[in-house]
């Protein structure tokens, strides 16, 4: 880690993180591009806390589905993080390419990038590393379509016994029930619920659970997934945010809000939006779930040619990861 | 077929080709690993490399001086003696156990203390005493590493607590240290491994009398809290240092829960029990820089798989075991990692608590070197007379009064707490 700032071109802003302003980046003697998030050292507290978590666990999450950080720089009055660029969010690749602009993305781009999506939470987990903030626009995209995790400035490290989090974490939408009802103690499943909400989002193009507060989220909820009792979710009335009073709903079938779902990515999505969180699906089991049995079974291999060049990618990194599931990858 | 990577080469920077990620593997990827896993030997050059080049410094601030007064002093060994490696290493120690101190004085959690000495350790593996007393330099690190394990304090606060501190004086450090560790600021303890097994050894040997256990399990803190202060942790990972201690505390639980995991028969564990007893001299004699470099913890992370109980990854595991066991038979396994526990336990027992005496001595060299005009007219006064080395352990005879304000406010401190 030896970079200077002036390695580095600054180009157009690509947005405002939790606590920095991330740029396009061009390094000066390979061409290549870079993502600059630089951070303000203006604080009275030094190197903000987040900035710090973020480096410590980004220097540990080498993994191809998890956004790499080459190098930190330090100038006068502010810290410079080079991670690797990335063309696209997922919230702009959906609207860009989903089709008739409804920002739905077709069966196959949504397998491969919930599979990807799957093995960065997975390395996250398995490194004891919680997400916290997984959202479409944290997802980022590259020309390949390959899908890598970033913005771990809400992420934490967890071990065991699980220790008690804040509860203001996760984007409202992608946040899980447990969390909304006052859960301070939750796992790696907040994660998981977020990758359900995600799947269901690059099927539809629109959020699932579009809340404006605490209370309208676990409603949304609610209404789809059924108000909870003490029958179907034992220990739910002793949520700190309980109330007996909640609009009662019965469970509606998914099937009719994501028509073009197939009946095992339902399966799946079923399994992820578990309202227990002991019953939700782990990154692992999710990932040996049968909707992705192309990727984990060696067998199949497409070869039909494609004249798109977005399915084009996403037809070799299907094939890249057959070839990975011969080589042993397992899960 | 195709047989490109999933992932395609970003940006010049090589991605190694995917494969399974087992929990030696994780391990292998975290800049612990990487960055800070030595053996023996490369400690010492390390260590040396420091001293000399903190010499080096030294020389260079004298020479700059012009100072005749100064040189003639320098220039009779009877006055100075350089500062050596083993006195860099005692004043970083005396320091790190005052961050102890001071960490409890923040009531911070266990992870908050010992990832601060851990990073102040680190931080005198890159830098000489001759450069930045490790006073501030503590003060910083437990700062950065409230941080970083998310205990989070403002710095008003912080200074406030400490005296003779001010805000600017810890933050100024803050990069430097960042820099110096090349910003690896995760830090696995051996508290969690211990946990684990603590948890794991209740399902493996249901026998146990569990009040014995619990008392061991408290016994294995106190024990790994103690030995923070030595090079174990550059040394051995996480899991061997909870298993040594273990062997410390209660060495037939250790070796029972062992064999269990690794399936030892009943039979070959009496025979074997046997036959270590005799040969118990001759095993204390290993090669550690074999035992550290060659599969560095092989099965200790394969029992530390607790937390994963409910997922389906047993089978897996199951598979990657009994390829291991072609190579190895059970016994062989488990006698490999008894040679490493004990290796581990021998640097754990290794106890070094600086006397205040010690400390003030080499404190003030080191603040000499640091500031040669300043502390002149102290170090001529107040050590001419003796040969100063802390090497040597007679040094009850030397007279030392106010010799460093720092050290004695911090014994005040202490008292008050």
């Amino acid at each position: 880690m030896s970079g200077t700032s002036s390695q580095f071109q600054q180009l157009e802003k690509l947005g405002e993180g939790t606590y920095a302003t991330v740029y396009k980046g061009k390094n000066r003697t390979l061409g290549t591009y870079v993502a600059l998030k630089e951070i303000n050292l203006d604080s009275e507290e030094g190197t903000p806390s987040t900035a710090i978590r973020e480096i410590s666990l980004m220097k540990e999450l080498k993994h191809e589905n998890i956004v790499t950080l080459y190098d930190v720089i330090h100038t006068e009055n502010k810290l410079t993080l080079v991670f690797e660029y990335m063309d696209n969010d997922l919230k702009r690749y959906m609207d860009i390419h989903g089709y008739n602009s409804s920002g739905a993305l077709d069966p196959r781009t949504v397998k491969s990038f919930m599979y990807q999506l799957l093995r960065g939470i997975l390395f996250c987990h398995d490194n004891r590393v919680l997400h916290r903030d997984l959202k479409p626009q944290n997802l980022l995209i590259s020309s390949k379509g390959i899908l890598k995790l970033g913005d771990f400035g809400l992420a934490r490290a967890f071990g065991i016994p699980v220790n008690t989090f804040s509860n203001e974490v996760v984007t409202l939408w992608y946040r899980a029930p447990d969390v909304l009802l006052g859960s301070r103690n939750y796992s790696t499943s907040i994660d998981m619920w977020s990758a359900g909400c995600i799947l269901a989002e690059m099927f539809t193009g629109k959020p699932l659970f579009s809340g404006s507060s605490n209370d309208d989220q676990l409603l949304k909820i609610f209404r789809i997934m059924g108000t909870p009792n003490e029958r179907t979710w034992p220990g739910v009335s002793s949520y700190p945010n309980f109330k007996s009073n909640f609009a009662l709903f019965i469970p509606q079938d998914l099937r009719v809000l994501i028509p073009n779902i197939d009946n095992q990515a339902l399966d799946l999505l079923q399994g992820l939006l578990q309202m227990r969180p002991d019953t939700r699906l782990s990154a692992r089991q999710a990932l040996n779930h049968p909707w992705f049995n192309e990727y984990n079974n060696p067998q199949k291999i497409y070869n039909q040619h494609s004249h798109n060049q977005q399915s084009a990618d996403m037809h070799n990194s299907i094939q890249n990861s057959n070839t990975m599931a011969q080589q042993g990858y397992n899960y | 077929m195709d047989t490109k990577q999933l992932t395609p080469k970003m940006h010049g920077v090589e991605e190694k080709g995917p494969h399974r990620i087992d929990n030696d593997e994780l391990y292998r990827r975290s800049t612990q690993y990487r960055y800070w896993s030595f053996d023996e030997e490369k400690i010492e050059d390390l260590r040396i490399k420091v001293n000399k080049r903190g010499q080096e410094i030294f020389n260079n601030r004298i020479l700059k001086l012009d100072d005749e007064i100064i040189k003639k002093f320098l220039n009779n060994e009877k006055n100075f003696k350089n500062i050596t490696v083993n006195e860099e290493r005692l004043i970083i120690i005396y320091y790190a156990r005052k961050c102890k101190d001071l960490s409890n004085f923040f009531k911070f959690k266990t992870q908050v203390r010992l990832t601060a000495i851990s990073y102040l350790f680190k931080f005198y593996l890159i830098h000489s005493i001759m450069e930045y007393y490790p006073q501030q330099i503590m003060y910083t690190c437990l700062y950065l590493s409230a941080k970083s394990e998310n205990n989070f304090i403002g710095i008003n606060n912080f200074s406030k607590a400490i005296p003779k501190t001010t805000p600017e004086s810890i933050l100024k450090f803050e990069y430097l240290i960042l820099d110096s560790m090349r910003f690896s600021l995760m830090c696995h303890h051996s508290i969690k491994p211990l946990y684990g097994f603590y948890l794991d050894i209740q399902n493996v040997l249901i026998k146990l009398d569990f009040n014995r256990l619990y008392k061991d399990y408290l016994l294995c803190r106190d024990l790994i809290n103690e030995s923070i202060f030595n090079d174990i942790q550059f040394l051995f990972t996480p899991p061997q240092i909870a298993l040594a201690s273990l062997y410390i505390i209660d060495d037939v639980v250790c070796m029972r829960y062992l064999m269990r995991k690794f399936g030892v028969k009943r039979k070959q564990m009496i025979i074997k029990m046997n036959q270590l007893k005799n040969n118990e001299k001759e095993d204390i004699k290993i090669k550690k820089d074999i035992i550290i470099k060659e599969e560095i913890k092989d099965s200790t992370n394969d029992i530390d798989n607790d937390d994963n109980i409910d997922d389906d990854d047993g089978g897996s595991s199951n598979d990657e075991k009994s390829k291991k066991e072609k190579k190895q038979t059970p016994i062989e396994r488990y006698e490999k990692m008894i040679e490493i526990i004990k290796a581990c336990a021998i640097k754990m027992k290794e106890n070094i608590n600086p006397t205040v005496e010690e400390a003030k001595i080499i404190s003030l060299k080191a603040h000499f070197c640091l500031d040669p005009v300043k502390y002149f007219k102290k170090i001529s006064r107040d050590v001419t007379p003796i040969n100063v080395n802390t090497d040597n352990t007679d040094n009850n005879s030397v007279k030392r009064e106010n010799t460093d304000d720092d050290i004695n406010d911090d014994i005040k401190r202490i008292k008050v707490e």
